[in-house]
């Protein structure tokens, strides 16, 4: 009996979002299919790790010793300027060496490429999800990576329109080889600590008022390199035709959502601000929240609007966001024009009178269900599936 | 055989030598001591960039960053020794800076600066930390070295204007009596020099109609400056209508930068590239002054940037938000605008009611030029500045 071949799942990390939860779905579904073996290789750790090497064996590059002899050895080569022997050493610390044509690898993200260095150039066949849309896959890659995922990704599986033109017209990528897919969104559950906590006594503890309309935004880590959504908040907060109006931001801490901290502190400042570490309590964040902004640049819609969106929370976001789409068939009003911050705080303030007068229904049947029929798990796994049977044979 | 050199009086750091405010005001007070002073000083720069030459012109300069370069340094960097290299790094620079270890006065050039002051030695008697920092980059991720650094080094600590002292006051509990406010200065004799007698081509060469209105931004686009709140001002025009086109132009978006071309992707999503015009850094911006008839401060933070002196300069008023050091100088309409911060609608309202008015937008830019000769002049600003720094040094001779 010949061993069933292997589909080894790279990600950059494993932290405890919605899209990191998401990640291990993905992953247990991907193992339970049965059609090949699945390994994960990830680059950093992460709070995830332990969930993910219950359903799947987990290596993580950054845990590798570093100052063994093969270690030190690659280093040295490195150091020699010898990048394809360093890279050929590390394929084999991490056994990556042995994986054959018949094997694939998948790449959940744009991040991975660094794998592509010391994957052997005749071994597994490659399928690269693409959840970066426009400008960010351009360059949250370097040059040469980027030429390397270009030349060796057998499949890439863009989740946005835009990411997919992108391929195709700025990188010279076959249209068969870009195929677009959409993200998955998992269910809000007991995953997240938060998840259970009265929501009326979070309220309280963050000091919102009861009765106030709580909008809210939230994301993976912080949502663009800058983001209106504190422009929106501050000319919201100044109508005088709207009720009372309290500010929820809940995100990842990280350096690039400095910014939104910066406008958090100052919008503190007036009382009506408030903010919360997204690993701990996104469930809770998005249950608090009674409007949701996405004014985003990219065409990206994140795991966090997405649940929000499947939960029947009004999500106000720009044209050309991808969660648009779905939002114009049944939302179109929340739909604003791409960078006009007038428009979205008439739409918020619009919504904050319509929700304190008891409307619209929060959970907005038609919405819901069109969220989750396009970014159910299954279709997700189903899409990465096919890919790979199609790019690796058995 | 040559005479041996006089010992260095004052160390001069700054942090690197980019076309930016901070360096460039650097460069200006160097300027000034050299040509009107005895003092013997040195300068050390942390990393090198396009002004490095300039500084080089003035003293005998160190760039520290080219150390990176040294053979040692690089096959450690390129093996992913990142401690051992950065190790070897000091030790050179320590070599480099060896006969710098019994100066008397170091002046840092912004908190980073800061750094380099350990690889003397034994802390020097006087160190003076000139502030041009807010939150930006003071309370970024990892940056808490260069807080404690502020908190615990500094002698003496210029800040360039009331904002950051009221803010290292307010968040870091800095002791307001250490803190001495010198606002930012600019060469204004050298700038005028270089103005030509009109922007004469700019308009065509940009596609601008003669009659249309320029509202005008210059600075890096980095979020701190705000380029994206500048776009959903010009988006705020789509729904004003002034009789004549308004045109919106960008100067000093560093070209092949991940933001800049998240500007030119808004740009062109947002549907505004008939009336929005991204350009590059230039090395004579006067002209670009000159074709600007409001200069919009879109900054989420700014100390005190020069660049809004040298737009007031020429009379053209700017528009700010309240939590700039540009608010001070501007105060209530005298010399330019206010508006909250982050309000882009009542910074268009404020920016409309200029372009309407030419009146007010002359009497403005007339106040706000005077004030910029009075103030913010090298000739008027550096004395003063170089009054405190002999005053601190002869503290610590006596």
């Amino acid at each position: 009996m010949t061993d069933p071949a292997r589909l080894l799942v790279v990600h950059h990390g494993a932290e405890r979002t919605a899209e990191g939860v998401a990640f291990v779905d993905l992953v247990a579904a991907l193992a339970e299919t049965g059609e090949r073996r699945v390994e994960v290789l990830l680059f950093a750790g992460g709070p995830l790790v332990e969930d993910l090497a219950r359903v799947a064996p987990t290596t993580v590059v950054a845990d590798l010793p570093r100052w063994s002899p093969d270690a030190l050895a690659e280093r040295a080569l490195f150091a020699l300027r010898r990048p394809a022997a360093g890279y050929r050493r590390r394929a084999r610390r991490l056994g990556l060496d042995r994986w054959a044509p018949g094997d694939a690898v998948y790449l959940h993200g744009l991040l991975g490429v660094q794998v592509l260095r010391y994957l052997p150039t005749d071994g597994p066949a490659v399928v690269c999800r693409v959840a970066e849309g426009e400008v960010p896959l351009l360059h949250s890659v370097n040059p040469a990576d980027l030429a390397l995922l270009v030349a060796r990704v057998d499949r890439f599986l863009p989740v946005t329109a835009a990411g997919r033109r992108e391929l195709v017209e700025e990188h010279g990528v076959a249209e068969a080889r870009a195929r677009r897919i959409r993200d998955l969104v998992v269910p809000v559950d007991d995953r997240f600590p938060g998840s259970g906590r009265s929501l009326a006594d979070r309220r309280a503890e963050l000091g919102i008022a009861p009765d106030a309309v709580v909008v809210g935004s939230f994301g993976a880590t912080s949502l663009d390199p800058t983001d209106v959504t504190a422009v929106v908040w501050a000319l919201l907060a100044g109508r005088a035709d709207v009720p009372p109006v309290e500010l929820l931001w809940a995100a990842a801490r990280t350096p690039a959502g400095f910014w939104m901290e910066h406008d958090l502190h100052h919008l503190r400042r007036g009382g009506a601000a408030h903010g919360v570490a997204l690993g701990e309590e996104l469930d809770a964040a998005m249950g608090l929240c009674d409007v949701a902004v996405l004014l985003t640049r990219a065409g990206h819609c994140p795991h966090g609007f997405l649940q929000a969106a499947a939960s029947g929370v009004p999500v106000v976001c720009f044209e050309g966001n991808e969660l648009a789409d779905v939002l114009v068939a049944d939302a179109r009003d929340d739909v604003v024009p791409f960078l006009d911050v007038g428009a979205a705080a008439d739409r918020l303030a619009g919504l904050a009178r319509s929700l304190r007068a008891g409307g619209p229904d929060r959970a907005a049947r038609a919405l819901i269900e069109g969220v989750r029929q396009r970014y159910g798990p299954a279709a997700a796994v189903a899409a990465i599936t096919e890919a790979v049977a199609e790019v690796a044979p058995r | 055989m040559s005479a041996p050199r006089p010992p260095v009086e004052v160390l001069f750091v700054g942090h690197e030598a980019t076309r930016t405010g901070a360096p460039l005001m650097f460069l200006y007070f160097l300027r000034w001591l050299r040509r009107h002073t005895d003092l013997t000083f040195e300068i050390v720069l942390l990393e090198g960039g396009p002004l490095a030459d300039d500084f080089r012109a003035v003293a005998p300069t160190v760039v520290l960053s080219d150390l990176r370069r040294h053979p040692a340094s690089a096959a450690l960097t390129r093996a992913h020794l990142g401690r051992p290299a950065a190790l070897a790094r000091a030790a050179l620079a320590r070599r480099a800076l060896a006969h710098l270890r019994d100066v008397p006065v170091v002046y840092c050039n912004s908190v980073i600066s800061l750094r380099m002051v350990h690889l003397l030695g034994e802390k020097p008697p006087v160190v003076v930390s000139h502030v041009h920092e807010l939150m930006g980059a003071l309370e970024m991720p990892n940056s808490d070295s260069d807080r404690e650094r502020l908190r615990t080094l500094p002698d003496e600590i210029v800040v360039a204007s009331d904002l950051v002292g009221d803010y290292l006051v307010d968040r870091h509990g800095i002791d307001r009596a250490r803190l001495s406010r010198h606002y930012e200065f600019i060469e204004v004799d050298a700038f005028l020099d270089a103005v030509p007698p009109t922007s004469g081509d700019l308009r065509a060469e940009l596609g601008i109609p003669a009659d249309a209105a320029v509202v005008g931004a210059m600075g890096v686009t980095e979020a701190r400056k705000g380029p994206d709140l500048f776009l959903s001002l010009a988006s705020a025009f789509r729904r004003r209508d002034l009789g004549r086109p308004v045109h919106f132009v960008w100067v000093g978006a560093r070209p092949d930068t991940e933001e800049t071309r998240w500007i030119e992707h808004d740009v062109d999503k947002a549907g505004l590239d008939d009336v929005v015009h991204v350009l590059p850094p230039q090395a004579v911006p006067a002209p670009w002054f000159q074709l600007f008839d409001v200069f919009a401060l879109t900054s989420r933070e700014d100390p005190f940037p020069l660049v809004c002196l040298e737009s007031s300069l020429l009379g053209t008023p700017i528009v700010c938000f309240d939590n700039t050091g540009m608010a001070e100088f501007a105060g209530a309409g005298e010399c330019g605008f206010v508006v909250p911060y982050r309000d882009v609608e009542a910074m268009a309202d404020q920016v409309e009611a200029l372009l309407r008015d030419d009146g007010l937008r002359s009497a403005v830019g007339e106040r706000a030029a005077q004030r910029v000769r009075d103030r913010h002049d090298v000739l008027v600003a550096a004395p003063a500045l170089w009054a405190d720094l002999q005053r601190w040094a002869g503290q610590a001779r006596g």
